[in-house]
């Protein structure tokens, strides 16, 4: 019997069982009012299996249930265009693939969610970025080996080499920084302070100078407009050169220069969290574009060398009535004719005409520039095609004579093909991935797709990048204009976290995405009944990311020792008793560091209605800033210094600067025990540096 | 074909392709209130001229408010030009914007209403149909909204 008939008898054995089980010991009808009491609804078509079984990520019933999928997240084409090199994000594995006989090669195991691959011009080793471990996987592609791993700092993605391919620069997402890799010595040198969740990374064509794209705004002002950076690495010095800031806009993904190097070309969100969200027409809750970097590079005669003036411009990718949610990647021609976009929530490529914008940006002031940043209907002058494709497709690689284009189909385990000059798919490359599609796997889908809002403005994934958050706020509409702004929190780990909501009304995921969602944010249907159960079975699936502020073993640092002390403290400084309400661990007792009820913490604001608000998980805690309900606080220190108030948040008052730090340093790192990941002391090290 | 029998004198004809079933969307409405709210992110933008002659428009600095009945009633401008305002529900009115003098600046608009409960925003006053709005939050909306009676004729 084969493993996939095995397993269905053993799945439909089990059922079997269990309904002789529910029926012989009147157990259906508490199953029912059990589904209904934590749901919060009476969805007659809602049972067990959304909650018990889907969501199971280990043990037998994971293995019954889930399957293993490749999520293709980067590809790479070789300097002949013989192979395509793929990080498949959920199976930990590169995967290697004859281009031109389009089948998959090789399965090369890597680190724990690979991001990006790069391969040496001469086809000998593959790095890899992995995200949850940390590190660049060495690939010998010759015998299919991971021959090294190089730690980095936390969550690298993007990768690019430098001149002759000596020094690798990674993105890590996580840490925020840039980390420069020796390639002969195998070994991290040194690491750049970068804006907020870096993420791509380009070499320019000069050489001169790396550019690093963030997808977060570094040190946002309470509601004030997001700011991301493009941080810009002189290659020569490996010193930060500029900073550039896209204003009004975040989420920068990708980049790709036009092949003079006059222009870098990325990919951004302009989105609109400071207003009143009442409507969803004419991109009054996200819009998605391009920016451009015009780099200025002509010879500067009384300075003997290049010199850059960057000029930063901004335009949107959608029309008036369509919107082309989540653009992902950039890819530029060699022959600089087209630019392609991947927009990962609108399953489309867009084709920017790179001649005809550059005829819309010179024909066009300044001043007007300004304001086609917020305009709608100047697609039209550069947008020559949008090129349909399968779900969630990510990133783009052209192959090296530029005939063809390759696209990653994240959630389909495919590469589209491309041809530039038809400008339509024209084969597709199946990487071999499970053809039965899991409620976990649809429900994945539905989070990445846009379809599901008016006009196709935003996906779930655009204001919760990975699962994760965008660290804006904003003002939603039931509880009226500019009163209750809320923080938009990350959905990892919130699998047993219930009540939702900051102000708690929402007893399970399926009331927080139902009905009410639809008719306040996205504006259209709601989801079906399968759907919605699909929808939460993914939002439950996801998990926080290894915390590397922790040890292996949950063991801490002297200063986390001190830190837990004083977080599970009973007394004051002075000796004063701590009332138990008032105590750290009172309301956030491990292991979800939340006791899941409503507090008073002193944060009611000039705009809230209520002063109890729903009390967070701390799980980490590390990379979810800004906090407290309205998000306020731009840091963890700003929680009890800057808005500490009266005692009212724990009794932190009497603290010293010492013991607030041992707190924060002991804060960081809950969470991170159960992933077993090691702390590396030198990578620690390097981003104390870093941050110096 | 229809649109070449000369019987039928067809204009523009349009061809009707199967498509997929446009979404619907669930109304905000709640009959149970009588007003509604409208605010706008900047009055003063508009592709709309002057009624003035002078050549630089002058800055509006508040909005009149007029129904069937007469002037309903004047909200001043915030700094960044916006205004919020709550209306009885179902009651047309005009809107125009007045400058120091009282000068009508720009204006009156065409007749538009709120209907119960709900809350309408705009980007400016005919403003470019296309422009999607700033990314900022109106001053206006840090309070809660002028309350025009639109029966009584007042502000309150």
């Amino acid at each position: 019997m084969s493993h996939t008939r095995r397993r269905r008898w053993l799945l439909w054995g089990s059922v079997g069982l269990l309904v002789a089980v529910l029926v012989g010991f009147n157990g259906y009808r508490h199953s029912v009012e059990h589904v209904r009491y934590m749901s919060g609804t009476r969805s007659p078509s809602l049972n067990c299996i959304p909650c018990h079984v889907a969501t199971q990520q280990d043990g037998v019933l994971a293995g019954l249930w889930q399957e293993q999928y490749l999520s293709p997240l980067d590809v790479e084409v070789s300097r002949d265009g013989a192979k395509l090199y793929v990080t498949a994000e959920d199976s930990d594995l590169l995967l290697v693939v004859d281009a031109r006989e389009g089948r998959l090669e090789r399965s090369i195991p890597v680190g724990r969610r690979p991001h990006t691959a790069l391969v040496t011009a001469n086809g000998s080793t593959a790095y890899v970025s992995n995200r949850w471990s940390n590190s660049i996987s060495v690939v010998d592609l010759a015998s299919g080996d991971v021959v090294s791993e190089i730690q980095v700092g936390i969550g690298p993605s993007g990768m690019a080499f430098g001149p002759d391919e000596t020094t690798l620069y990674v993105a890590n997402t996580t840490s925020n920084s840039v980390s420069l890799v020796d390639l002969a010595a195998g070994e991290e040198r040194m690491r750049l302070v970068a804006g907020r969740n870096p993420y791509a990374v380009a070499l320019a064509p000069d050489d001169e100078t790396v550019y690093v794209t963030s997808r977060l705004s570094r040190g946002l002002e309470f509601r004030e407009p997001p700011a991301a950076e493009v941080t810009v690495i002189d290659v020569a010095s490996n010193r930060v050169a500029d900073r550039l800031l896209f204003e009004g806009a975040h989420v920068i993904e990708g980049i790709d220069f036009t092949p003079s190097g006059d222009w870098a070309l990325v990919s951004l969100i302009r989105p609109k969290n400071l207003l009143p969200a009442t409507q969803i027409g004419r991109g009054w809750m996200q819009t998605f574009g391009i920016g451009i970097v015009e780099r200025d590079l002509r010879e500067d005669e009384g300075q003997g060398g290049a010199t850059e003036r960057e000029q930063l411009i901004q335009l949107l990718l959608d029309d008036v009535n369509a919107f082309f949610a989540d653009p992902y990647d950039v890819a530029v021609m060699p022959d600089g004719r087209y630019a392609f976009v991947s927009h990962a929530g609108a399953d489309v490529v867009t084709v920017v005409d790179l001649p005809s914008l550059r005829d819309f940006v010179r024909a066009t002031p300044a001043d007007s520039l300004a304001l086609y940043a917020n305009h709608l209907g100047v697609s039209g002058h550069y947008v020559v095609k949008r090129i349909p494709t399968g779900p969630n497709p990510k990133s783009l690689a052209v192959s090296p004579d530029g005939r063809r284009l390759y696209l990653a189909e994240r959630a389909a385990d495919r590469i589209a093909v491309i041809d530039t000059e038809r400008l339509e798919v024209v084969d597709s490359i199946d990487l071999g991935g499970p053809e039965r599609v899991t409620m976990v796997r649809r429900g994945m889908r539905l989070f990445h797709s846009a379809d599901h809002t008016f006009q196709g403005q935003f996906s779930c994934r655009s204001c919760h990048p990975e699962g994760h958050h965008d660290a804006l706020t904003y003002d939603l509409e039931p509880d009226g204009i500019g009163l209750n702004v809320v923080n938009n929190l990350s959905l990892r780990g919130l699998s047993e976290t219930s009540p939702y909501k900051w102000t708690g009304k929402n007893v399970s995921l399926y009331r927080q995405c139902g009905f009410r969602f639809a008719k306040w944010l996205t504006r259209t249907e709601p989801y079906a009944e399968e759907e919605l159960h699909a929808l939460v079975a993914y939002i439950m699936s996801l998990s926080h990311a290894p915390n590397r502020f922790a040890g292996v073993d949950g063991e801490l640092t002297p200063a986390q020792e001190r830190g837990k002390a004083l977080f599970e403290r009973d007394r004051a400084n002075d000796g004063t008793p701590i009332p138990p309400e008032n105590r750290c661990i009172s309301c956030h007792p491990p292991p979800l560091f939340t006791n899941l009820q409503k507090a008073d913490v002193g944060s009611k604001g000039p705009t809230d209605t209520e002063s109890e608000f729903d009390t967070p998980s701390l799980n980490n805690l590390y990379d979810q800033a800004p906090f407290l309900h309205d998000g306020r606080a731009m840091t963890l220190e700003e929680v009890w210094t800057k808005y500490g108030g009266e005692d009212n948040h724990g009794v932190v008052n009497d603290l010293t600067k010492s013991q607030l730090n041992d707190l924060m340093a002991y804060l960081n790192s809950i969470g991170g025990a159960q992933h077993g990941v090691a702390v590396d002391d030198r990578a620690e090290a390097l981003e104390e540096e870093a941050i110096e | 074909m229809l649109d070449a029998d000369p019987v039928y004198h067809a204009v523009e004809p349009v061809v009707a392709v199967e498509r997929p079933a446009p979404k619907t969307f669930e109304s905000v409405v709640d009959t149970s209130k009588v007003s509604g709210e409208l605010f706008c992110l900047n009055a003063d933008l508009s592709t709309l001229p002057p009624v003035t002659e002078d050549a630089a428009a002058p800055r509006s600095v508040a909005v009149r408010v007029s129904s069937l009945d007469g002037i309903v009633g004047e909200v001043p401008l915030e700094a960044d030009g916006s205004f919020y305002i709550e209306l009885l529900a179902d009651t047309p009115v005009r809107i125009e914007t007045l400058d120091e003098d009282g000068s009508t600046v720009r204006g009156p608009s065409a007749w538009i209403w709120v209907r119960p409960g709900e809350r309408r925003g705009c980007i400016g006053c005919h403003e470019d149909r296309e422009l999607a709005p700033e990314n900022r939050v109106p001053m206006a909306v840090r309070a809660r909204p002028i309350v025009l009676d639109t029966n009584q004729g007042q502000v309150r």
